[in-house]
């Protein structure tokens, strides 16, 4: 069952251009120059109920216009959202209660009050009954481990801490789409991995459908079943995540152990495998897909004895989208 | 669903308290400016009247009364709404508009509301006593029609001044820093709030039909006095309504302009 669809989606932003200094300040008072900038360019895709999309591109690229507009919040210049069968931008209710967004360099609660105190505005604002609140809160405290943390003033938060509950707010009324922009931005590694496993289990839990913008590729790798690449306002890939980097992993990485010091970048050279580090024991290399098997094979039949171990893995995701955008 | 937006009143009213203690000398001094500027003018009323009997055809009484009306419609107002509209430019041009645009609730109601400012509350008690002590003081006998409505003009007057500060603040959409335009309006709120029988036809009649402050703080105690008639005041509630609607009209517009900002 479809949750999004979009068609023929475009934005254009009206700005003025600024000239340079107090003489262009002053020329701008009286004369503006209207520019547009066109966002987003008649996209189209439509997105399951249930899966979880990543949706990459660039600064600048349209994914934030293109999640505002899903959200309701922008008013698209053409083009048809439909989610669940409501319009977005008619802002109804109960379309608004089936939605969330988190963003992650914005913060909806309340600085100075315990984020509790938070919480349960949002309950009367969303209409939540008591037993579902105490339950739903009860679930994301226990799955962000923040029992101790909700009674505390939001400002005594760390960001991490905050993050989390930026995201027991926007998930307290049980949505059923939840739009992320960047939700893991200026956090540690511990807090990343905390948002992203309780996302997973969150969207498990409920059959949400996720759309998840992040310039952190791991939490797109690791939250995210679908990708979708936008670039300068046009959707560059839109499928299944998997299929994605198989149809890019023109590369793969061998990891290569020695038992004792050896000589092999002739043979590396005439596979045009380029080395990424190399120590005493231990040389790693790029390679094209199709020269892996060759490559290995030499090794094993000229250096059998002091070869101790030969790894192959995938280029990372981070990897394949630089050399997309390369 | 009354009930829903009670509750919510009831909520940021209580998140504000907490606020308010936790910044003990804001919440001590928060209502003093506006105190300070009601003894002002009841010094400067009852000097000017040392030395006249009427104003216009205004006497010592109707006066101070304006200015109690003044001070409660400006406390109530202070109180709910005041705060809330200042940080409105600030959220269309910072994008915080985002949040209040995805919740399932009147958004007008959400923007008016949730920045109450308690320090307002003496304020508010204060003026409420006095426009009753000066009210018996200008009754001959008590009649509750007469009292009633005297009220609903009030009532009138804090919605007018609600919607002429929102519609300030909905400029901002169109221009984004709206600081010296609020500034200036404060200006016309300082004429305004004076007996409207003072000034001449023109500025009376710019001050009930375009910007209807006159009716606000002047029309309740005019109407007690006898000094307007039923169709002065139903063209009144007119007005009220038709300058309401113009504020939300802007507002409709405005969140159509909506650019919010980037991330």
């Amino acid at each position: 069952m479809k949750a999004i669809t979009a068609e023929g989606l475009s934005k254009i932003y009206k700005y003025y251009k600024k000239e340079e200094g107090i003489k262009g300040s002053i020329k701008n008072f009286f004369k503006r120059e209207a520019l547009y900038k066109e966002a987003v360019k008649g996209i189209s895709f439509s997105v399951d109920a249930g899966d979880s999309v990543g949706f990459i591109g660039l600064n600048g690229a349209g994914k934030t216009t293109t999640l505002k507009m899903l959200s309701g919040i922008l008013k698209p210049t053409s083009g048809k959202i439909d989610i669940c069968g409501y319009s977005p931008f008619d802002k109804k209710n109960d379309f608004l209660k089936r939605i969330t967004m988190v963003m992650g360099n914005k913060s909806q609660l309340w600085w100075d009050i315990p984020a509790i105190d938070a919480f349960a505005l949002n309950k009367e604002i969303f209409g939540v009954e008591d037993i579902q609140y105490n339950q739903t809160l009860n679930e994301l405290v226990e799955i962000l481990d923040v029992g101790h943390l909700v009674n505390t003033q939001v400002r005594r938060l760390s960001l991490g801490e905050r993050m989390k509950m930026e995201l027991i707010l926007a998930l307290i009324h049980l949505p059923d789409i939840i739009f992320l922009d960047e939700p893991t931005i200026g956090l540690d590694v511990i807090s990343q991995y905390n948002i992203r496993e309780a996302l997973k289990k969150y969207r498990d839990n409920h059959n949400a459908t996720i759309i998840l913008t992040s310039h952190n590729l791991d939490d797109i790798e690791i939250v995210c079943d679908k990708l979708m690449i936008i670039d300068d306002g046009n959707i560059m890939y839109d499928g299944q995540f998997d299929s994605f980097v198989q149809l890019q992993s023109v590369n793969k990485i061998m990891r290569i152990k020695f038992k004792k010091g050896i000589d092999i970048s002739d043979i590396l050279k005439d596979h045009q495998a380029e080395i990424i580090s190399s120590m005493e024991d231990e040389v790693n290399v790029k390679i094209e897909n199709e020269k892996v098997i060759s490559l290995s094979g030499q090794l094993m039949s000229q250096y059998l004895g002091e070869i101790k171990d030969i790894n192959i893995e995938n280029a990372n995701l981070q990897e394949i989208i630089r050399n997309l955008y390369a | 669903m009354l009930l829903k937006y009670l509750r919510i009143i009831g909520m940021f009213i209580r998140i504000s308290f907490i606020n308010g203690l936790e910044y003990k000398a804001n919440f001590i001094l928060g209502g003093l400016f506006e105190f300070s500027w009601i003894i002002m003018n009841i010094i400067f009323f009852r000097v000017i009247y040392l030395n006249t009997s009427s104003i216009a055809g205004w006497n010592m009484n109707e006066v101070l009364l304006l200015v109690f009306i003044c001070g409660f419609v400006d406390s109530v107002h202070s109180f709910f709404f005041a705060s809330g509209f200042i940080s409105i430019p600030n959220m269309i041009r910072d994008g915080q508009l985002d949040f209040v645009l995805l919740k399932p609730i009147n958004k007008r109601f959400y923007l008016a509301f949730r920045l109450t400012n308690i320090g307002q509350l003496f304020n508010i008690v204060f003026n409420l006593t006095m426009i009753i002590i000066y009210l018996i003081k200008l009754s001959e006998a008590f009649d509750f029609l007469k009292v009633f409505m005297f009220f609903m003009l009030i009532g009138i007057g804090i919605l007018i001044v609600n919607a002429f500060y929102f519609t300030l603040s909905m400029i901002a959409f169109w221009v984004i820093q709206v600081n010296a335009i609020i500034g200036y309006s404060q200006e016309l709120f300082t004429i305004g709030n004076k007996p409207l029988s003072i000034y001449p036809q023109v500025i009376q009649k710019i001050f009930i039909y375009l910007i209807p402050l006159g009716i606000a703080f002047s029309y309740p105690i005019l109407y007690y006095s006898k000094k307007l008639d039923w169709i002065d005041v139903t063209l009144a509630f007119i007005i009220a309504t038709l300058f309401f609607g113009f504020s939300h009209f802007l507002y409709r517009k405005g969140f159509k302009r909506y650019t919010s900002a980037s991330s």
